[in-house]
């Protein structure tokens, strides 16, 4: 057995585990689900018949999926732009010397840690039970309103409980990479008299895009893909004004028994995500700084 | 030669790895706690694996299937209860672990599961089966079920806050009803805190009442299936957008549909509210949260005629056998124990009201089951009419009543809405 050889089955073996969880898992349930859009079956029957591409053509016309679809695109910008703001300026702020640094950061990702459904019913109560007596107490007229019983509020209260789960974890990864930046070339451009702004803007800013192609990319797809918290916060309500992507093609699957036209939503909102992040990872690449 | 160590050793980690993904498939062992082993362990033992929901009865359950491989020591019973029930069972038949044992509803639900479903029509049990829950499981001719209870709901009220405000009798009519609210209201008593941030309290069970109402609510699903009649046609379509008014006026109001199943039973257990819509499964919630409380239910009039007055009654539930089953005898024999013992586990232990005609309510039920009785005696029941809606429209048309709550809808929008869904899933 040549060097060549060897190395090749140490390498082989060492990817052999996750490429085949990748392949039972993700990619053959993937393929199967392609297929299954071409099919018609209500997840019971036993005998699968073919639709060809009706599945599709339907898709075109239905209200729901377009209504979903316009939620999550609303989601999705609103969610990226406040994760990255509030995890940059939280980065920010506990990269500076303070005592309590390291309490902080460990307080702000902790909310990560717990599950997105359990998140979903503690935050439940909150806006149920602790709001209106906020609203009681302070007489504030935001806090008097039942949050979950009218869309735009409903809207903002899955913006919020998802931007206070995510930011701690996007904050770690900016902080990573503020930690690597180096000091001297700051140092190098106050001695240039260059302010705290034009510090930030053009030497900070420009070195941890790498950072933030990677929490774009992940606010992006978490937020088209979200699932679990409108499934326990809001279940989609008021009047399905809150129904993410993913719960519309579940319910379809599983409620409505229309399991092969929920593929093809699948289909369709798998490339629509691919596309996306695809351009957004591209451009964002192309504007990072070599060091 | 260290590098074949190394090579070694990652073999054995993705041996280990992949046999770790395989453990699952082992027989698990009951946790109901099957600690006697039977003197004839040699015998292969037979493995029935039951799957259902209603997770409040669970401990109760796991129970039953404790005794039950007590008195049967060749069985293993593994009895799992899921509150995600319709995906679990779904997942399970998909990936060839199918349940021999499992719950379906009545109706459109069982007609969709019944090629899958063994004829139950001969068994013994079958012939006490109460008349009124033979319809939901019969398919094609074939009996596909054991019904596992009765429920029913209606407005459940505080008798003390009703004698509070002055009233005496409860309500069989419209006009009535809206008197008992009016009285409340002048005591200062707020009515309902109703749970429409759940679909199937508004979009199921207080939307079932005008399709239930009619004269023959089968024929009347069968119309608007094949096109012949519409929702509009509905008669008491109109009486029930006046209690769903009344639900809001004398309560919530727009913020109704932010009020969950558990801000509705918690109002209404502490005194909060007069009336819920809700059904006798609150029982045990309610104690748990007050139990001296003094309450009863009654049905919800959508007519001026108090002999109209009718409450829905239904089977939540029937325990089917798959078809495919090894053990599809064993199956059918634990159908036949389960009815048996049907008094000491569905009434006495799951606290069920039973659906077989030689088994009796105890007043350990509790007043709502009482209530529910006094309705079926006298005969005046109603069915579960939404089991004929077309699978999945339940969740549809709560969206479109919800947005009616929201005051986003107008009473004719939503009609013409669900009129539309109905239509788009019966060409479907």
């Amino acid at each position: 057995m040549t060097v060549k050889t060897r190395r090749l089955l140490t390498y082989a073996l060492f990817v052999a585990p996750a490429l085949i969880f990748f392949t039972i898992v993700i990619f053959i349930p993937f393929l199967r689900a392609i297929l299954f859009s071409f099919q018609d079956w209500n997840g019971i029957s036993s005998d699968i018949g073919w639709a060809g591409t009706s599945n599709y053509t339907r898709l075109i016309s239905d209200k729901g999926f377009i209504k979903s679809f316009d939620f999550t695109v609303k989601f999705v910008i609103t969610t990226t732009i406040l994760l990255n703001v509030v995890a940059l300026a939280l980065a920010l702020i506990l990269n500076l010397a303070l005592k309590t640094r390291n309490i902080l950061r460990t307080a702000f990702f902790l909310p990560y840690v717990i599950g997105g459904v359990i998140i979903g019913f503690i935050w439940q109560f909150i806006i149920g039970g602790l709001f209106p007596e906020i609203g009681a107490a302070t007489g504030w007229a935001i806090f008097q309103k039942s949050w979950l019983s009218y869309p735009e509020y409903s809207f903002w209260a899955l913006v919020i409980v998802t931007v206070w789960h995510s930011a701690g974890y996007f904050m770690i990864i900016y902080l990573a990479a503020l930690q690597g930046v180096p000091k001297d070339m700051l140092e190098a451009a106050e001695i240039d008299g260059a302010g705290w702004v034009n510090r930030f803007w053009h030497v900070t800013l420009p070195l941890i895009r790498p950072a933030m192609t990677i929490n774009l990319f992940l606010a992006i797809s978490n937020g088209f893909k979200g699932f679990d918290l409108n499934f326990a916060l809001t279940k989609g309500g008021p009047f399905g004004t809150t129904e993410s992507l993913a719960l519309h093609i579940y319910l379809e699957a599983f409620t409505k028994n229309l399991f092969t036209y929920a593929s093809a939503k699948a289909v369709i909102f798998f490339l629509i995500l691919a596309g996306i992040t695809l351009v957004q990872v591209a451009v964002m690449k192309r504007r990072e700084v070599e060091m | 030669m260290k590098k074949w160590f190394a090579t070694m050793m990652v073999c054995v980690l993705l041996v280990v790895s992949l046999a770790a993904c395989a453990g699952k498939a082992e027989p698990k062992q009951s946790d109901a706690g099957d600690t006697k082993k039977a003197p004839a362990a040699k015998e292969e033992k037979v493995m029935l694996k039951l799957l259902q929901f209603k997770i409040e009865i669970t401990d109760k359950v796991k129970a039953m299937a404790a005794d039950y491989m007590v008195e049967n020591p060749h069985v293993i019973l593994d009895a799992q209860v899921s509150s995600d029930y319709d995906t679990l069972l779904k997942t399970r038949f998909a990936s060839g672990d199918a349940p021999d044992i499992f719950f379906t509803k009545a109706f459109s639900e069982i007609t969709d599961w019944s090629d899958k479903l063994a004829d139950l029509s001969n068994e013994s049990w079958m012939s006490k089966v109460s008349p009124s829950a033979l319809q939901g499981m019969t398919v094609e001719g074939k009996k596909l079920g054991f019904p596992v209870a009765f429920e029913g709901y209606g407005f459940i009220y505080n008798k003390d806050l009703f004698a509070q405000a002055g009233i005496d009798n409860v309500p069989t009519t419209l006009s009535e009803l809206k008197e008992v609210n009016e009285k409340l209201k002048a005591a200062g008593i707020s009515s309902y805190s109703e749970g429409y941030k759940e679909w199937w309290v508004l979009g199921q069970h207080l939307y079932n009442l005008p399709f239930a109402y009619e004269k023959d609510p089968a024929a009347t699903a069968d119309k608007i299936n094949k096109g012949e009649a519409k929702v509009q046609d509905v008669v008491n379509m109109d009486g029930f957008f006046n209690v769903l008014d009344m639900t809001l006026d004398y309560g919530k109001g727009v913020e109704s549909i932010g009020v969950s199943y558990d801000n509705q039973v918690s109002d209404f257990s502490t005194g909060k509210t007069a009336m819920m819509q809700q059904g006798v499964w609150t029982i045990d919630s309610i104690m748990k949260i007050n139990k001296d409380i003094n309450m009863g239910m009654f049905a919800i009039p959508l007519t001026e005629n108090s002999e109209d007055t009718r409450l829905p009654v239904g089977v939540p539930a029937y325990y089917v056998l798959n078809k495919d089953s090894k053990n599809l005898e064993e199956a059918k024999k634990f159908l036949n124990w389960l009815h048996e013992n049907g008094q000491k586990y569905l009434v006495d232990s799951f606290k069920l009201i039973p659906a077989f005609t030689d088994l009796e309510t105890t007043p350990e039920l509790g007043p709502l089951a009482a209530d529910l009785n006094s309705y079926v005696t006298k005969d005046q029941t109603i069915p579960w009419a939404h089991s004929f809606w077309p699978t999945g429209a339940n969740r549809e048309f709560a969206k479109q009543l919800q947005a009616y709550v929201g005051n986003q809808m107008t009473k004719e929008e939503v009609l013409t809405e669900v009129q539309k869904i109905w239509s788009e899933r019966v060409s479907k």
